[in-house]
């Protein structure tokens, strides 16, 4: 250590120095107070010896005055002193010293006592450097979070969201709390909603997020189901995110044509369906294990559909705001939850409503940085909306000579939905991209008519009410699942024109076939819940054969007629 | 004892201070001529807080290189001068010298 | 948070007990305690008669548990648990994993 010793007498000094060099400790010397304190400036020793009897300034004025000198760590003085009065020896501790030695010094007692303070300035570096570290990493993490905060906030604002028909609250990015919440158009009409609620803060949901998002935007726009999605989605996360990080979703469709909701809850609280007219609410529990644990083999979706339409509203939630907890530690729970909803059915707002009550009842407005709810209510997408152009620019023309054609058996119509392989083929044809929405629309009302009312034999009558809608789906679902003959054969025919082109698109099913005259006659909207009358709208021409069982429509277009 | 010299201490002051000995003899017996010639020009009747304080230094330097009976007469002037009762006759100027040059002179025999 | 364990005489079977908050600070201690026996016993039992709160960090370490002891083909038994902690369990549908006794 380098130790500056005061002391005005010369022997004592000589004496001393010599002592500590010994001990192989670098010495500086001062011959009085004020040559003291230049000594300490100019040398910053880790320990100072001050004899208190000098001219000038005494030692306690030396203490006083480099002790205050906070751009020094700490540093030990230890006064020299040839007192002996206890009030005098005390006085040294109340000076700023922090101990005394008597003169004449005994080098066995000033080496005890050095070597004393070395091991505490030596605790002293350790915590400031330790500090620093701290500091350092620290740091380095707040920028990985600001970071993943910003990939976070480009993937979110991504999609819908902002959609009148939706109230929502995400927790602030702040300390990044893994809640992932994302919305998009279908592309027969309707929107998808996502609430995701990853283990885990920071890195491991944007490890997450990533793949999950772009899953879902791919995915919806081309017009995968839910469960297709999910089986997509579980996949990536099993082998992404690390044992032991899961995550819990909600998975929303609101189909605005057919006026349904199909809901997926995988580890999250109990989402709500509101049917605002009667104020009655329905809890969808959770049915399945959080995304990331099952490996794909194991992996099955079985989503609920319910009726939903202008005067339903769903609420999903993470666990966020069931734990919100006041300041004796009490949490929110699920009831309070329940409560403010009904009593909020009819506004507007109820997120707001619900955000309100939580932050009453947290008294610190700081709690709800760590909750995130959605509600939605029905999409303000009339059919006139989905004949919308999308953003794509016109470049090659890809498939615009080609017909595709593609037949499923048995089992396989409940395990393949063939829909988004046709889209994809049709669409390589870019000229095409203007048509998205129509050519959808066409190809699944083909293809679901073909499906549920052809092979399954499910009458769409069942549909119009609410315990009729569910009853339809459940059906659907075990149809599929005990269907071991029938099929479904799907074509597509494009040949260019000479001002474009023509999309000819064939549907033959295995079914008893309907009266096709009669139903046309009675105008009957219901029919497949969409009605001929839209296809008819979309279609140039529509003909069906074989008593109902094989279709064939015609969409012809025009380069210079694009879509609004 | 050797002309009020603790041998015993100066062995292991030689212990301590190796080949810089001479260089701390030297050293103190300079300084302590100097302080000396002061103490000599000091008034008993006036400056009996300036006596203290002398006589002080002097005893502690000169305990550390072992002059036992030098310093000891330092304390007891140290002592008087503090309580202001040092009287002329007590205060021994010449008793003073001779302790110091006596043992000075045995020091410089045998170390420098 | 005190997280104990317990071999039994024949090495089959190991019983994790967690007292109090079992959440993020039982990281280490719940993971030592089945680490460090080897070879791994073929049931694992996690009694949480002490346990007063789970959250969603103690569900990854029960999966980590699980993958440990071989995943699928693992017998790990959930006992004694409150309440509450039964319907966190629940709503994450982990009586698929492990068993609630």
């Amino acid at each position: 250590m380098k130790i500056l010793i005061a002391d005005d007498n010369h022997t004592d000094r000589l004496i001393l120095s010599k002592v500590l060099e010994n001990l192989n400790h670098e010495v500086v010397q001062a011959k009085d107070g004020s040559d003291a304190i230049e000594q300490f400036k100019k040398h910053a020793p880790a320990l100072v010896l001050l004899d208190v009897l000098m001219p000038g300034y005494d030692g306690y004025e030396v203490a006083e005055i480099i002790k205050t000198d906070s751009s020094r760590a700490w540093f030990p003085i230890i006064f020299l002193t040839s007192l002996t009065e206890a009030s005098d020896l005390a006085k040294c501790i109340t000076a700023g010293g922090d101990d005394f030695v008597s003169k004449p010094i005994n080098k066995i007692i000033i080496k005890a006592k050095i070597d004393a303070f070395e091991r505490i300035i030596n605790l002293y570096d350790t915590v400031a450097e330790q500090r620093e570290r701290i500091q350092y990493h620290h740091e380095h993490l707040v920028q990985e979070q600001e970071a993943a905060k910003r990939i976070f906030n480009n993937i979110a604002h991504r999609g819908c969201l902002a959609s009148d028909n939706i109230n929502y609250h995400l927790s602030p990015m702040s300390i990044f709390n893994g809640d992932l919440m994302l919305a998009a158009e279908l592309p027969m009409g309707g929107m998808r909603l996502f609430l995701a609620d990853f283990t885990g803060h920071g890195l491991p949901a944007a490890i997450g997020a990533m793949p999950a998002s772009e899953i879902f935007y791919g995915m919806t726009t081309k017009g995968f189901s839910i469960p297709d999605m999910m089986v997509e989605m579980n996949k990536r996360l099993y082998s992404v995110l690390p044992r032991g990080i899961f995550c819990c979703v909600i998975v929303i469709d609101i189909d605005s044509i057919d006026e349904a909701l199909t809901i997926w809850n995988a580890g999250a609280p109990n989402s709500f369906l509101i049917d605002t007219k009667s104020k009655q609410l329905t809890p969808i529990p959770s049915s399945h294990l959080p995304l990331g644990i099952q490996s794909p083999e194991k992996f099955k979706v079985a989503c609920q559909s319910f009726e939903f339409t202008k005067h339903h509203k769903v609420i999903a939630v993470t666990d966020g705001i069931i734990e919100a907890e006041d300041i004796h530690g009490n949490m929110f729970g699920e009831e309070k939850m329940v409560d403010c909803i009904k009593a909020n059915v009819t506004s507007d707002n109820i997120c707001g409503a619900l955000l309100a009550e939580v932050n009453l009842f947290c008294g610190k407005t700081d709690q709800s940085d760590d909750l995130s709810l959605l509600e939605v209510a029905f999409p303000a997408i009339s059919s006139d909306d989905i004949l919308q152009s999308s953003e794509m620019e016109l470049t090659e023309s890809g498939t615009s000579d080609s017909e595709l054609s593609l037949k499923l058996r048995g089992k396989s119509l409940g395990n393949f939905d063939p829909i988004p392989l046709f889209m994809q083929t049709i669409l390589s044809c870019n000229e095409l991209a203007p048509h998205r929405a129509r050519i959808f629309t066409v190809l699944s009302e083909l293809y679901n008519n073909a499906l549920d009312h052809g092979v399954l034999g499910l009458d769409s009558a069942m549909k119009n009410s609410s315990e009729g809608f569910a009853n339809y789906y459940a059906k659907r679902i075990q149809g599929l699942n005990d269907l071991d003959v029938g099929f479904v054969k799907v074509s597509v025919d494009h040949h260019p024109t000479a001002n474009g082109g023509r999309l000819i698109f064939s549907i033959a099913d295995s079914g008893e076939g309907f009266d096709v005259q009669k139903i046309v006659k009675e105008g009957v909207k219901d029919y497949s819940g969409r009605g001929l009358p839209l296809l008819l709208k979309l279609c140039d021409t529509v003909e069906y054969f074989d008593s109902g069982t094989r279709v064939k429509a015609i969409y012809n277009w025009d380069h210079h007629d694009i879509p609004e | 004892m050797n002309n009020g010299l603790d041998q015993d201490l100066l062995s292991e002051l030689v212990e301590i201070m190796g080949g810089d000995m001479q260089m701390l003899i030297n050293a103190y017996i300079n300084d302590t001529r100097e302080k000396l010639v002061t103490m000599n020009q000091l008034q008993v009747s006036t400056q009996q807080e300036d006596i203290h304080r002398l006589a002080h230094s002097l005893k502690g330097s000169s305990r550390n290189v072992g002059l036992v009976d030098f310093a000891d007469y330092c304390e007891e002037i140290e002592k008087k001068a503090r309580e202001g009762e040092l009287t002329e006759e007590f205060f021994d100027l010449p008793k003073f010298d001779r302790l110091f040059e006596s043992a000075a002179s045995e020091l410089a025999k045998q170390y420098l | 948070m005190a997280v104990s364990s317990v071999t039994s005489a024949d090495g089959k079977s190991l019983t994790i007990s967690i007292e109090g908050r079992f959440d993020f600070s039982a990281h280490q201690a719940f993971r030592g305690a089945y680490e460090k026996v080897s070879p791994i016993p073929s049931d694992i039992i996690v009694d949480m008669s002490g346990t007063t709160y789970l959250d969603s960090s103690a569900l990854g370490m029960l999966l980590l548990l699980r993958d440990h002891s071989g995943g699928d083909s693992s017998n790990i038994q959930l006992k004694n648990c409150n309440e509450d902690i039964k319907k966190i369990l629940t709503i994450s549908n982990f009586e698929q994993l492990f068993k609630l006794v």
